[in-house]
């Protein structure tokens, strides 16, 4: 049975339901609880024990309602108008108008696959429901995909569902975090994913598409609906929207993210990771790549500075993207990609004496004190380096990289093999 | 069978496969009841007030905690919480702060 406070109710009873619980076995608190003083907190307990105590012993056998994704129609399409107006009122879209996904469309968009349209790739949390081929099929359809994106669609959402993931944390904590995908490969150039100028909401077609396809599933496959089963305070901007992108391979002088982690250059693949805070490092006039790459730390060093309230061990990891002239730069002063990790791992720390002493533990643990500093991160390999974004020349004055918190407790990245040929 | 002009939904299909397994007690006495915490640090002196009830009011024979606070379910944790949840005949998971 589960002990709630009254803000988490809808969710625990929503998820307990789908794994075949009871809604009954649950014991309801204030909401304010947490707030209370302990001495409160503890005289309350004669209060609930009683039904803590019937919980326990409760005999409701019931049958667990499980999902199959086999298809079922809604209506005929008469015009796209009211099937518009059937979606938004079931709440099955982002508030965005979607493509009616008819039989004929979805048909299409599977056909770019090899695979049975059964064929469950993954359970999705937090409902763990089966994303088969055929209902990431119609969620791709109302995003607008065009069927040529489709293995990119399938390989994140089977990104988004290995357990290293833990979508089950994203989909329902309270942090505002969102996936972030990025795409290495071939495949980029074939279905022209941008990788260059703006490519975090430019107008590319496929960036646009895909990366709704992805957030339509979340909702519709895996119910993470804002509230109910989402509890995130304030969600990401856009609902990360748009945060689908192709590394800028061609002008990176390093080895591209997918084979850093252990694919061949010829393979195309989506890894995923989380997006918690998203910072342009900007406004520097420095002229040495050493001073460029300290700018870049501090914005690391600034972020981590939660990461040691949160982490109780160390598996926090840093993204930094890298802009195209600033990349090719840093190489021709001699850094390779593993030399940027070490520098900016190094010199992303703050002194100890800014730490609350009660938190020393935590960044102890982690080993991330080493004498007067503590660092955002214990190893370099923490800091995840690839290049992307418009190439524009400048090497002073301009923005040299973003860096993106990834998470701020555990959560890992995940890349996937594309089907693509 | 899919019509061409069908509008589908994008939701799975709610259907009833299985029954769900369950572990049942009809009284406490003499048993174990343990307290996972997921994620309820200020619940403490609650389960402190609980176990004292229980073991004393109600009879139970042991109240083991575990806090997986923090600790995702990967490298074996779902593996370890099992094993810990095995040897209980009853459980009391605490979610939401």
């Amino acid at each position: 049975m589960c002990v709630v406070t009254e803000s988490w109710q809808e969710q625990a009873s929503n998820l307990a339901e789908n794994l075949g619980m009871a809604r009954g076995q649950m014991v309801v608190l204030p909401k304010d609880f947490s707030f209370w003083p302990d001495e409160s907190i503890r005289a309350y307990a004669p209060e609930v024990v009683g039904d803590v105590v019937q919980g326990l012993t409760h005999r409701e056998q019931r049958a667990a309602s499980m999902t199959s994704g086999q298809s079922d129609e809604v209506g005929i399409l008469e015009d796209s108008e009211s099937a518009q107006e059937i979606f938004l009122e079931r709440q099955w879209t982002d508030g965005l108008p979607i493509v009616p996904p008819t039989g004929d469309r979805v048909r299409e968009m599977m056909g770019a696959v090899n695979r049975d349209p059964q064929d469950a790739v993954a359970s999705l949390a937090p409902q763990w429901r089966p994303a088969t081929i055929e209902k990431i099929a119609v969620n791709a359809v109302m995003a607008g995909c065009r069927p040529e994106y489709f293995p990119v669609v399938v390989a994140a959402v089977e990104a988004m569902a290995d357990p290293a993931f833990d979508l089950i944390a994203h989909a329902t904590c309270t942090s505002s975090s969102t996936p972030i995908f990025i795409v290495n490969g071939p495949v980029r150039e074939s279905i022209n994913l941008e990788s260059g100028y703006a490519l975090f909401g430019s107008a590319a077609h496929a960036n646009a598409t895909i990366s709704r396809a992805l957030r339509l599933i979340r909702r519709n496959i895996g119910g993470q609906i804002p509230g109910l089963t989402d509890m995130t305070t304030f969600g990401f901007p856009g609902g990360g929207q748009n945060l689908l992108i192709a590394e800028n391979e061609e002008l990176n002088p390093w080895e591209p993210l997918h084979v850093q982690r252990g694919f061949r250059p010829e393979d195309s693949t989506v890894t995923v990771a989380t997006v918690v805070t998203f910072q342009n490092m900007c406004h520097n006039r420095t002229t040495l790549p050493e001073s460029q790459l300290a700018v870049i730390a501090s914005g690391i060093a600034q972020m981590g500075y939660k990461d040691y309230q949160n982490s109780p061990l160390d598996v926090g990891n840093v993204l930094v993207m890298i802009a195209p002239a600033y990349a090719q730069w840093f190489n021709e002063a001699g850094f390779t990609r593993q030399d940027i990790q070490s520098f900016l791992r190094d010199k992303s720390r703050v002194p100890l004496e800014e730490l609350p002493p009660e938190l020393i533990p935590n960044a102890e643990a982690g080993g991330r004190i080493d004498g007067r500093w503590v660092y955002s991160v214990a190893r370099p390999e923490q800091i995840v380096v690839f290049v992307a974004g418009g190439y524009n020349g400048f090497r002073v004055g301009t923005e040299p990289a973003i860096v993106m918190h990834t998470n701020h407790q555990r959560w890992e990245f995940v890349t996937k093999k594309i089907a693509w040929d | 069978m899919i019509r061409e002009t069908g509008v589908l939904s994008p939701l799975p299909v709610k259907e009833t496969l299985q029954e769900l397994q369950v572990r049942h007690v009809d009284n406490l006495g003499g048993k174990t009841v343990g307290f996972l915490s997921a994620f309820w640090p200020p619940y403490e002196p609650l389960v402190e007030g609980l176990t004292e009830l229980l073991r004393g009011k109600f009879e139970v024979a042991a109240t083991p905690r575990a806090d997986y606070t923090g600790r995702p379910p990967l490298k074996g944790v779902w593996a370890e919480r099992k094993e810990w949840a095995d040897q209980l005949d009853a459980a009391v998971v605490g979610i939401g702060a």
